[in-house]
């Protein structure tokens, strides 16, 4: 399946995300990006310093959004999470797992 | 600080570590993390957060090894690290969102008590914490309808209420009419604590918007009700900066002209029928500022259906024993045609057979009504 399609999959399955890329640590470079993701020099900066080695996933808040960052092997799916709305945690890093396994 | 890391080990004493550092203080970085740079991955983590210049409030990693590195930050300058292997994840950070980090910085909270400055309230062993969960459980028990109330207006009703901890954001309300019955589900954002909270606010507000029921239109009573809820919300926007959510279904039982009336916001129901069992989708309301101009009421006549299925997505967003595949529509309505008894234990021991050995995702709740 293009990743394009899984990614419109798992945007339906979760509601809460406001934008998503996916990164390869190995290729250092984006399989996929929306537009409006931002977040890169961050994720970059991990890779940098291989912080993703011994990771699964991780949470990291700013005062103006939220990030949710999944590792599967080389994979690394960023999801930006809208704001302000709650949601469930135990769903996310499930099937933003899967959507890893799956590419 | 040092009565702030007292009291983060006070109720959690089974931390691996626990401390505060300032961000750009060499020498303190040396002495204080030199027990969590032996691991490597943790390694890792403390040097990105030393050359890294990026202001957060909380990066909370998963390790490999289940471990969970929190990093979280109390003042301009400094943050809260632990490392926990051992304690309750989600307690440990809901405490840590309850404590005012922002009192630290003021000059006049200096000068009093530390200890009273920032921890709101007095340290609870971990063990208490646990029989308070069961105290709140017993008290979101309260507020949900008796089974033997409800079914005085139905040939049958059952309940499967599962919810993900021991408290959570599931429930579902009950008001008897001159002529009739009102049943709404609602599932409310957030789980265990957070979910149970919101649904008290939730259910109070289903009270308030009930005193100006009419029955003729239910789509009103659910508009209603989201005023309420809307101005409960930008209140809270203001003051917290935090908002709850809430999806539900109202089905009105109207014994006089022999009709259901139903309005949601994003709770589907099966209705069984003569010829079979029927889905009714709901319409996903995102925007809760929009409900009054989008809700619609749907009329179905009692003699065309036997029974209402109403279930939260809990229910259908549940994997299966070996993780792969949700139960979906497909599933439940399967669950349905197949049905060996209108009962909660029908329906309990068939979601058992589903989940198998599998963790339960989310709040789970399926009501029955049969007319």
């Amino acid at each position: 399946m293009p990743i394009d399609e899984n990614v419109t999959n798992m945007k339906s399955d979760l509601e809460i995300v406001d934008a998503m890329g996916v990164y390869n640590s190995s290729l250092k470079s984006y399989l996929y990006k929306d537009a409006d993701l931002d977040d890169i020099n961050i994720v970059e900066s991990m890779v940098e310093w291989d912080c993703f080695e011994a990771t699964k996933f991780l949470y990291l808040d700013f005062e103006s959004h939220k990030l949710f960052i999944q590792i599967l092997d080389d994979k690394v799916a960023i999801i930006r999470l809208k704001k302000k709305i709650s949601f469930n945690k135990v769903l996310l890093e499930h099937i933003s797992f899967k959507f890893l396994s799956n590419l | 600080m040092k009565a702030l890391v007292k009291s983060v080990l006070d109720n959690f004493p089974k931390l691996s570590f626990c401390d505060v550092i300032e961000r750009f203080d060499t020498e303190d970085r040396s002495a204080v993390l030199k027990p969590l740079m032996e691991n490597t991955g943790i390694q890792f983590w403390v040097n990105w957060f030393y050359k890294n210049t990026d202001t957060f409030d909380l990066l909370r990693i998963k390790l490999q090894d289940q471990a969970d590195l929190i990093f979280s930050r109390t003042d301009k300058n400094h943050y809260l690290i632990i490392l926990n292997q051992h304690e309750n994840i989600t307690i440990l950070l809901n405490f840590l969102e309850q404590l005012d980090f922002r009192r630290l910085s003021d000059p006049v909270v200096k000068t009093l008590d530390e200890k009273k400055a920032f921890v709101p309230f007095e340290p609870q062993q971990l063990s208490e914490l646990d029989a308070k969960m069961k105290d709140a459980m017993r008290i979101q028990k309260m507020i949900m309808p008796k089974d033997v109330i409800i079914r005085k207006k139905f040939k049958k009703f059952f309940a499967v209420h599962e919810q993900q901890d021991m408290v959570g954001g599931d429930f579902y309300w009950y008001q008897e009419t001159p002529n009739g019955a009102l049943v709404s589900l609602i599932d409310c954002t957030g789980h265990s604590v957070e979910g149970a909270m919101a649904s008290m606010v939730c259910n109070s507000l289903l009270n308030q918007a009930y005193a100006s029921f009419d029955p003729s239109d239910v789509s009103d009573f659910v508009s209603d009700f989201y005023d309420k809820f809307n101005a409960y919300n930008d209140e809270a926007n203001e003051v917290l900066n935090y908002g709850i959510g809430a999806e539900m279904a109202l089905f009105y039982f109207d014994y006089e002209h022999k009709e259901v009336k139903i309005a949601s916001t994003g709770i589907s129901a099966f209705l069984k029928k003569k010829d079979g069992v029927e889905l009714l989708k709901a319409r996903k309301i995102i925007d809760y500022s929009k409900v009054r101009e989008v809700i619609e009421q749907t009329v179905i006549s009692m003699e065309d259906i036997s029974g209402i299925y109403a279930f939260t997505d809990g229910l259908t967003d549940q994997f299966d024993s070996n993780d792969r595949k949700k139960l979906g529509y497909k599933g439940v309505r399967k669950m349905i045609e197949s049905e060996s008894d209108f009962g909660a234990e029908y329906y309990s021991e068939e979601l058992n057979k589903w989940m198998g050995e599998n963790m339960q995702y989310d709040d789970i709740t399926l009501l029955g009504l049969a007319i």
